[in-house]
């Protein structure tokens, strides 16, 4: 963006005189360690989810044996990594849109669509987030586990998700931010 | 007041659970004169499955569904009681244990803020292989595959390489050779041309395990007395339906089977039975660990009455 | 009528949230929520309680753990010379091909999907070996992208396939059977693909300018030599499905490590290439499976909106001959496709539409097919169209254009789904051969 925006000039304003730089600065940062944190261990769960399957397929062919796991850990390894990314991915702007309008419209309006599909976004991952919870606490309070040989406890998969939609929700307030601040992003390619 | 419902059911509208539950909405909408308008959703078509319905119904997100209670036994154990191996040998056994178990069912389910309508049986379940399985010999070594947890341990502990696996892998697996057997009843191999690839059942009845049909205890309070009357006539003719099937739906299985060349071992030794049996010692034990007292007071009943 | 209501408010939705540019996954989730309260009057907190558990169940669900493996595969393969290779082994066997190196397209994606259950996973990797060569070469831009959109989809065709494995699942056939019913197709779709680049090239010379000395023997020679990598890789994941040592859902597995073995072997493994990969396949499966997991919720909200029964009951009521049905129901998924994706295409519409293929006669397999076909037609739609967004960031052509080089690959593929009905047995012949013993 190239045209000087008012409302960016009065949040820099306002952000100078309170010493906000620094905190936005500080938000970010934290974010992006977040972020980046997260999708390591989503990577290792990609691995993992890799060698697990191998695993499996060796000892059913080799030692007509199995891990007795194999569907279900999966499954949840799958789900961590997805959420535990979401953040990262939002950040390196991987996640799809359909950009048309965003390539009619400049400067202020640019930004203002941008931060209403923030808010948007914001809104419903929010909502998400607290059943999330919901369902989270009473998996539990009641001690529920999976139906299967592992009796794995759900809650904790529960809790992994959430983590990832906490972390998402705190990378659109900061890209929000950084929106203001630096302009509208360009959007990534999407591979 | 006129009611409309969303019913979930996981299985196809052509199972046992199925046609039922076609006489149960059917019945309802009769005797309540059109006032209780239920939607049926087939083949998890709106996206739950079985795990998931009790949960929902508690909170009303489902105001009714049909379940697999083998799935929601890791919320609530009481509910493996049904897909415990060898407990019932036949369809009488599997609708005694269920009258005996009833009372217990009830109570769960209200503590859960739900009320439980009927239950419907699946067909027994037996082995489809390659062979002939009438021994402990014959089972050895057998890379069969088992539904839940349950079934797994025991077919371990028979001696057989059980191996839990997704019902989407058990077809293409028994193509190529991955798996040489499956546990499950004749309708499900039936459903699956499981004689593409397999020769022989064996029916071991390793358990005949209950769907039941639950509704949120807030919508049933809302209802009128009429209404819920309505419900209960329905119930009691879809509980009709589902048990009296039962029979037919083996026989014709069977018959299916046999013109498709696969070879229905019906009697199956009862010294086999006795290991078999024997080896499922271990879910028992774990499975009434966790449900105490009240699992053994089921159990002794259900003896008592089957022996008398 | 009311199902019409319903469907127009929801369509106005889409438009609305993803118009505006909201990310597909939450722009979906916005339209089932907002069309719930809106249509029925469903008290939000219901709605929170029918979404969060389900949202859980579809993110953790097994069936979508081969498209991260998938996605993974093609990264190792582009981050080293495997992919080099397969432009490298193609590009002398092309030459006497009137549309020479355009044909890398075409080639290059049918390979690919022979590894590979994506059809994103196949588009950008081929577009990425193939783009930047076809442009310094001159060569006609709208093919050179319409022929990538349209072959790129067939990875989807071409065994190994997601969708079929979801289809699989859904309607309860067996995958082994679906998979070998799309390698058929799938040849000759891309054969189609392939024709017409020839015609086109024969009527307009310039849109693939000669650009180099006629390859010989030895140059033939060594360009198949360079195929070699890739059609190991191939007969490791292909083998370990048919000889039974991994499921189909397994192979994915089988594929990430043969590549990774493979990468070690030729001695190009390093820190870059291992964690580079990784991060970025995390990044595109994250992008894939929130939206699979948001479109789950929006295909319950249609549950509970009864649009599948309307529709069903609708089309049912019209009393169609099997082609007339067939003829709705191809409408139908293009409509479909315009705003949905692939996964959540199959797993919406089959509940409805299963059913009165069924009752219409049509082999459950065959009608596999034809669905694949009708999601690989999504692909390449806007306003909603993977492979155009992947051309789309590859190349910085905005979706429109893309779009439009795409078309006629749009209607290749629509005269193949025309073939199929008329010659069901293009898809049938080969898994029953297989099969039926
Ligand atoms: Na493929
Ligand atoms: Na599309």
């Amino acid at each position: 963006m190239t045209r000087p925006c008012a409302l960016r000039g009065a949040v820099f304003a306002i952000a100078k005189r309170s010493g906000a730089a620094v905190l936005i600065k500080a938000f970010v940062k934290v974010n992006d360690l977040a972020g980046n944190f997260a999708v390591l261990i989503s990577s290792v769960l990609l691995v993992y989810i890799v060698g697990h399957i191998t695993l499996e397929i060796a000892m059913r062919h080799f030692f007509e044996s199995s891990t007795f796991s194999m569907d279900e850990f999966v499954g949840y390894a799958i789900g961590a990594m997805t959420f535990l990314s979401l953040a990262h991915t939002f950040r390196y702007r991987k996640h799809i849109r359909v950009s048309i309008l965003q390539s009619f419209v400049k400067g202020r309006v640019a930004l203002a669509v941008e931060l209403l599909c923030i808010a948007f976004t914001f809104g419903i991952t929010l909502f998400l987030a607290r059943y999330i919870w919901r369902t989270l606490e009473r998996d539990f309070t009641r001690g529920t586990v999976s139906p299967t040989l592992t009796e794995t406890p759900i809650w904790m998969v529960d809790a992994v998700i959430f983590v990832g939609l906490v972390l998402f929700l705190s990378q659109l307030l900061a890209s929000a931010v950084l929106a203001i601040r630096d302009g509208v992003p360009e959007d990534e390619a999407v591979e | 007041q006129d009611v409309k419902w969303d019913m979930a059911n996981e299985y196809q509208d052509t199972s046992i659970h199925g046609q039922a539950q076609k006489v149960f909405t059917d019945t309802a909408r009769e005797a309540s004169g059109g006032s209780i308008d239920i939607t049926n959703h087939f083949g998890g078509s709106i996206g739950y499955k079985s795990k998931e319905h009790f949960d929902a119904v508690a909170d009303g997100a489902l105001p009714i569904a049909n379940t697999s209670m083998g799935q929601v036994a890791g919320i609530e154990p009481m509910f493996l009681l049904s897909s415990l191996p060898f407990l019932v040998g036949s369809a009488e056994d599997a609708r005694l244990l269920w009258e005996v178990a009833r009372p217990k069912y009830e109570e769960v389910f209200a503590r859960n803020n739900q009320v439980l309508l009927y239950a419907s049986p699946w067909p027994p379940a037996g082995i489809w292989a390659k062979k002939a399985i009438t021994s402990e010999d014959e089972l050895a070594g057998v890379k069969t595959r088992a539904w839940d947890a349950s079934g797994t341990s025991t077919l371990i502990n028979a001696g057989a390489a059980a191996i839990q696996m997704s019902w989407a892998d058990v077809v293409p697996q028994l193509a190529t050779g991955g798996i040489d057997a499956v546990l499950t009843s004749a309708e499900g191999g039936t459903n699956a041309k499981f004689w593409e690839h397999l020769s022989h059942f064996s029916a071991i009845n390793y358990s005949m395990s209950l769907n039941m049909t639950h509704v949120n205890k807030d919508e049933w309070d809302a209802l009128t007395d009429d209404q819920r009357a309505a419900l209960l006539t329905a119930s009691e003719a879809a509980s009709d339906a589902a048990w009296g099937a039962l029979a037919t739906r083996v026989a014709e299985n069977y018959a299916d089977m046999e013109a498709n060349g696969i070879t229905v071992i019906a009697e199956v030794p009862s010294e086999f039975l006795g290991q078999l049996s024997a080896a499922g010692e271990q879910v028992y034990a774990d499975w009434l660990e966790k449900v105490g007292a009240d699992g053994q007071a089921i159990l002794d009943e259900y003896r008592a009455q089957k022996g008398s | 009528m009311e199902s019409l209501f319903v469907a127009f408010v929801i369509l106005l939705l889409v438009m609305f949230f993803l118009g505006l540019g909201v990310w597909v996954f939450a722009g979906l989730l916005l339209v089932s929520t907002v069309g719930l309260v809106f249509l029925i009057d469903m008290p939000p907190d219901r709605i929170g309680k029918i979404m969060s558990p389900l949202v859980i169940r579809s993110a953790t669900s097994w069936e979508i753990s081969a498209i991260p493996m998938f996605i993974w595969m093609g990264e190792i393969m582009l981050r080293t010379d495997m992919s080099d290779r397969l432009f490298r082994g193609l590009s002398p066997l092309t030459y006497h091909l009137p549309g020479r190196l355009l044909h890398t397209n075409i080639m290059g994606s049918a390979l690919f999907a022979a590894i590979s259950g994506s059809s994103a996973a196949t588009t950008a990797t081929v577009g990425k070996i193939t783009l930047a060569e076809l442009e310094k070469r001159n060569y006609s831009k709208m093919l050179a992208f319409g022929s990538l959109a349209g072959a790129g989809s067939l990875g989807l065709l071409i065994p190994p396939s997601i969708v079929m494995i979801v289809y699989g699942v859904l309607a309860e056939v067996s995958i082994s059977r679906l998979f070998a019913a799309g390698v058929i197709p799938g040849l000759m779709i891309a054969s189609l693909y392939a024709g017409y680049v020839m015609i086109v090239s024969l009527m307009y010379p310039d849109v693939a300018p000669p650009d180099r000395e006629k390859p010989g023997l030895k140059e033939m020679g060594k360009g198949l030599l360079d195929l070699i990598p890739i059609s190991v890789l191939i007969f490791i994941v292909l083998g370990s499905i048919y000889s039974g040592i991994a499921t189909p859902s397994e192979a994915a597995a089988v594929g990430v490590v043969a590549t990774l073995t493979m990468t070690v072997l030729t001695g190009q493994m390093n820190r870059d290439v291992f964690f580079g990969t990784l991060v970025s396949s995390v990044q595109t499966s994250c992008m894939i499976a929130a939206i699979l997991i948001a479109a789950a919720f929006l295909s319950t909200a249609m549950g509970f909106l009864h649009v599948p029964q309307d529709v069903a009951n609708a089309i049912g009521s019209l009393d169609l001959s099997p082609y007339q049905l067939i003829f709705i129901l191809a409408i139908f998924y293009v409509l479909l496709g315009m705003f949905l994706e692939g996964i959540s295409i199959t797993v919406m519409s089959l509940p409805i539409t299963l059913p009165l293929i069924l009752g219409a006669g049509f082999d459950p397999i065959w009608f596999g097919i034809f669905l694949v076909i009708m999601v690989e037609l999504a692909q390449i739609t806007p306003p909603v169209g993977f492979n155009l967004f992947i051309i789309q960031g590859l190349t910085g052509t905005p979706i429109m254009r893309v779009a439009l080089a795409a078309l006629p690959f749009f209607i290749l593929m629509c005269v193949g789904v025309v073939i199929l009905t008329l010659f069901p047995d293009i898809a049938l012949w080969l898994p029953n051969l297989l099969f039926n013993s």
